[in-house]
């Protein structure tokens, strides 16, 4: 794998890094003090829940995938990553048999997406990126007819995931918000007995409380053994519930793996006050994008480096130090940031 | 007048939005006048000729029930009035009523409509500028037809008169839409309830005009008619016509300023917490769906098939008095002028009931383009049981109408002279038709296998259909394109016996043409919008 290389001349080739926002960062903070999800998890099962290779797609003159990749271990959550309009919905109706490939191939639990779909999909739920319920149906009746057409739900599932959803049943699908909406498709999905779930961008309207929410749900399905594609572009919500990540952009893939291995290649910001006034830090290989203020001091650190930016930080003597973990946000904005300018 | 704020920047969008539609509409409605003028000229060109032609109307009632009281049959004019006046009510009605609610109710179900007002836009505007840029287009409707029936020579008050009428009448179910879009939060409710005024308009009216005068003048349509261009010009009721569309936008208004952006006024009931266990298969969804359509379609084809039933009694003494009339009836011979009555109001029925065969075959379309057709086919249901399930509350919902349409007119008939024996006949008469809606829903089903973004071309096909069978034989149209129309191909039942083997036929080409369709929607991508 490439992995190495590629990522090491994009790191190198970065400048400019945003702050990630206040809301991921915290995010972030509250995963990382619990323990860490989804990583012990790659050994498990390696039989493909999804495989793809080589997948292509064109929409008139517009190709959508361009000889995509991806594998997804059953009995894992999966992160499918990219920005808007790179194929991540594409992908995903491909898979769903709502469209058909012009090359390469699909596999979806075995089978072909296309030929087997009715037989795959007793064993598959989806969550569309945008739900558009019936305007006329409660969403009682919606998730009582997708289960059913999916060939069963469980009722105490269901009735619990109401409760843990907050969501009232009795409105028809008009008056829903567009959060609301997602619920219910959510609860649908969510309670009915299948083997895989594919989720394309499931948290889009819900609110942070809900977010959490639904990653419980999603822990409690992995740990049920069962397969989850979680298709995103919300990068704290991919790094607190996926155990592997593939990204992909303009129908290609550019990364794929473990979230150790692409978190080892990414840096840490660190924020820190020192006693004595803070100096030599421009000299330490791994340093990026060095800000001195005073006795402030501010810089990014490949993760492989920290340890010797912290040993220079004790030396002078720390009064505060604000360290913030590497966010999947700085992976993206390195990748699609570079090579959106290179194409420019 | 700051609710008013944004009024033009909208008019400018819905002219963006519309400027296709409103452009085809206004050029077909002066083009089809002038094609109906200049061929009854050619074909009758001297007073002679159209007394003879206006005798052969007259003996026709069905015709007379659907097209309004013929005045002055002997002049062009009156004969272009007979033939386009009502019909043209109707349409123009239906093209306004469905702008506004598409510029009103729709977009605001949409969430299109908070966008706009959450800009420096009067909470007024929205509904302002659609009425406007209807109103606009009704009155280019008016002012075209009036120029080019005078610019064919036709006399200018008589012109004048018939381009007023229907001006005035698209104008006033603008404003009824406009009203029936504050009801409901549903945009689909809100064209229903106006086109169920615009059926009763017409249904009423039929009435009138088959000799319970008083009923015309509950109709709006019945108004406009009482200007009798090219004959004895009467201004006086647009009067009413306009006063009463001036009072339902004041309505409008009313409504507007006391309401929630978003809401009806038809409160919204919370609804069942779980699904029937009808509500777990594809047909039980599509049934479910289209429920409320199917129940609306039949309740109002029956309510004009009792008006039709209830005019067939006047059609006998019409000829008891007419001695003319008793002469053409008898050189016809054998057939029962009753029975030819039936056989074109059923047809008449048949035709309209195309419209829903066509609206539910589209349905599909409709689940698709939304986004809500992938949910479903991403579960285990195939692209055969989807795509059947609506086809199939399409087929057999038509079947369904015409029933309702056949015992509807049986019903009218019992309530004209008391006598039940013609309802079983009328309704297998009824009946025959439902081949031929079968073909239209057929060529609905192809076009969504094939060209799912081009399903708009099937309303097309309905039109020309509806255009044959009203003015095909009057305009002299060369046989083949008659013989296009399914509806061509349905024996005039009652008044000729059933002719089995054509009716196979059209079954025969309904079910090929599904199957193709069906088969197409299966090997093509789902194509959302």
């Amino acid at each position: 794998m490439t992995l190495g290389t590629r990522m090491d001349g994009n790191i190198r080739g970065a400048r400019g890094r945003r702050e990630p926002t206040r809301r991921w960062a915290a995010l972030v903070e509250l995963h990382h003090s619990r323990a860490a999800p989804g990583l012990a998890r790659n050994l498990g099962p390696v039989s493909a829940a999804i495989s793809i290779s080589g997948l292509t797609k064109s929409f008139g003159i517009t190709r959508a995938l361009d000889g995509l990749e991806l594998t997804v271990r059953g009995g894992e959550v999966h992160g499918f990553l990219g920005p808007n309009g790179a194929g991540k919905s594409t992908t995903i109706r491909i898979l769903l048999g709502l469209l058909r490939a012009d090359a390469g191939e699909a596999r979806l639990l075995g089978g072909d997406p296309w030929a087997d779909a009715v037989a795959l999909h007793r064993r598959v739920a989806y969550v569309p990126d945008e739900v558009t319920l019936w305007p006329g149906l409660t969403g009682g009746e919606t998730i009582d007819l997708l289960g059913r057409l999916r060939g069963g739900l469980d009722p105490a599932r269901r009735a619990e995931l109401v409760r843990r959803f907050e969501l009232d049943l009795t409105k028809k699908g008009r008056a829903y918000s567009r959060g609301n909406r997602q619920k219910v498709a959510l609860v649908a999905a969510l309670a009915s007995d299948v083997e895989l779930l594919i989720l394309d961008e499931p948290t889009g309207g819900l609110d942070p409380l809900m977010a959490e929410v639904f990653e419980q749900c999603i822990n409690e399905v992995r740990d049920a053994g069962r397969t989850v594609l979680l298709s995103s572009h919300i990068l704290a919500e991919v790094e607190a519930i996926c155990g592997r990540v593939t990204i992909i952009r303009a129908g290609k893939t550019v990364e794929s793996g473990s979230l150790a291995e692409l978190r080892h290649l990414t840096r840490t910001s660190i924020t820190a006050e020192t006693i004595e006034p803070p100096a030599g830090f421009d000299e330490l290989e791994g340093v990026h994008d060095l800000r001195v203020d005073d006795h402030r001091v501010r810089f990014d650190v490949d993760t492989a480096r920290l340890d010797g930016a912290l040993e220079r930080l004790t030396r002078l003597g720390v009064r505060t130090l604000v360290s913030q973990p590497p966010t999947l946000e700085e992976l993206f904005l390195r990748h699609y940031g570079d090579r959106a300018r290179e194409s420019e | 007048m700051s609710a008013l704020a944004g009024t033009a920047e909208l008019v400018r969008l819905n002219l963006r939005r519309d400027r296709i539609v409103i452009a085809v509409c206004v050029v077909a409605f002066v083009a089809i006048a002038l094609l109906t003028t200049s061929s009854i000229d050619n074909l009758y060109p001297t007073r002679a000729d159209r007394v003879a032609l206006g005798a052969t109307i007259v003996d026709n009632p069905a015709i007379s029930a659907v097209r309004g009281n013929p005045r002055e049959l002997d002049t062009l004019g009156g004969l272009v009035t007979f033939q386009i006046g009502v019909l043209f009510s109707v349409f123009v009605a239906l093209i306004s009523l469905l702008l506004v609610v598409r510029h009103t109710r729709g977009d605001e179900e949409a969430g299109r409509a908070e966008l706009v007002l959450s800009a420096a836009t009067g909470r007024y505007a929205p509904t302002t500028a659609a009425l406007l840029v209807v109103a606009g287009a009704d009155l280019l409707i008016a002012a075209g037809v009036t120029l080019g029936l005078v610019a064919y020579g036709l006399p200018v008050a008589g012109s004048l008169g018939l381009g007023v009428w229907f001006g005035a009448v698209g104008l006033i179910f603008a404003a009824v839409a406009a009203v029936s879009a504050q009801l409901s939060p549903n945009a689909r409710t809100a064209s229903g309830i106006a086109l169920a005024v615009l059926g009763a308009s017409y249904g009423l009216r039929a009435g009138g005009d088959a000799g319970a005068d008083a009923l015309s003048w509950l109709s709006p349509i019945g108004w406009a008619q009482q200007t009798r261009p090219f004959a004895d010009e009467r201004w006086w009721p647009l009067l009413p016509l306009l006063t009463v569309t001036i009072a339902l936008v004041a309505l409008v208004y009313r409504l507007l300023a006391r309401r929630d952006h978003g809401a009806g006024l038809l409160p919204e009931r919370p609804g069942p917490p779980t699904a029937a266990p009808a509500l777990g298969r594809p047909l039980g969804l599509a049934l479910r769906l289209q429920r409320g359509t199917l129940i609306a379609w039949s309740v109002g084809l029956g309510l004009l098939g009792v008006v039709y039933g209830a005019v067939a009694d006047g059609v006998e003494d019409l000829v008891e008095d007419n001695d003319q009339l008793r002469e053409i009836f008898a050189r016809v011979g054998g057939v029962e002028l009753v029975d030819s009555f039936y056989a074109s109001s059923l047809l008449i029925l048949a035709l309209i009931g195309t419209g829903f065969t066509i609206q539910s075959t589209l349905r599909a379309r409709g689940e698709e383009s939304a986004g809500r057709a992938a949910v479903v086919l991403a579960t285990a249901t195939s692209r055969a049981s989807f795509g059947g399930s609506h086809l199939a509350v399409a087929l057999a919902g038509s079947a369904l109408l015409l029933a309702a349409g056949g015992v509807g007119e049986g019903i009218g008939v019992l309530l004209g002279t008391g006598n039940p024996g013609e309802l079983p006949r009328l309704v297998a008469a009824s009946l025959a038709h439902l081949p031929a809606m079968w073909v239209l829903g057929g060529i609905a089903a192809l076009v969504f296998g094939f060209a799912p973004r081009a399903v708009m071309l099937v309303w097309g096909a309905f039109a020309l259909c509806f255009f044959l069978a009203m003015f095909g034989e009057l305009l002299d149209v060369p046989g083949w394109l008659i013989d296009i129309s399914p509806f061509s191909h349905i024996p005039d039942v009652p008044a000729t016996s059933l002719t089995l083997p054509s009716l196979i036929v059209l079954t025969l080409i309904a079910a090929a043409l599904i199957a193709a369709g069906l088969a197409a929607f299966r090997h093509r991508d789902l194509a959302t919008d």
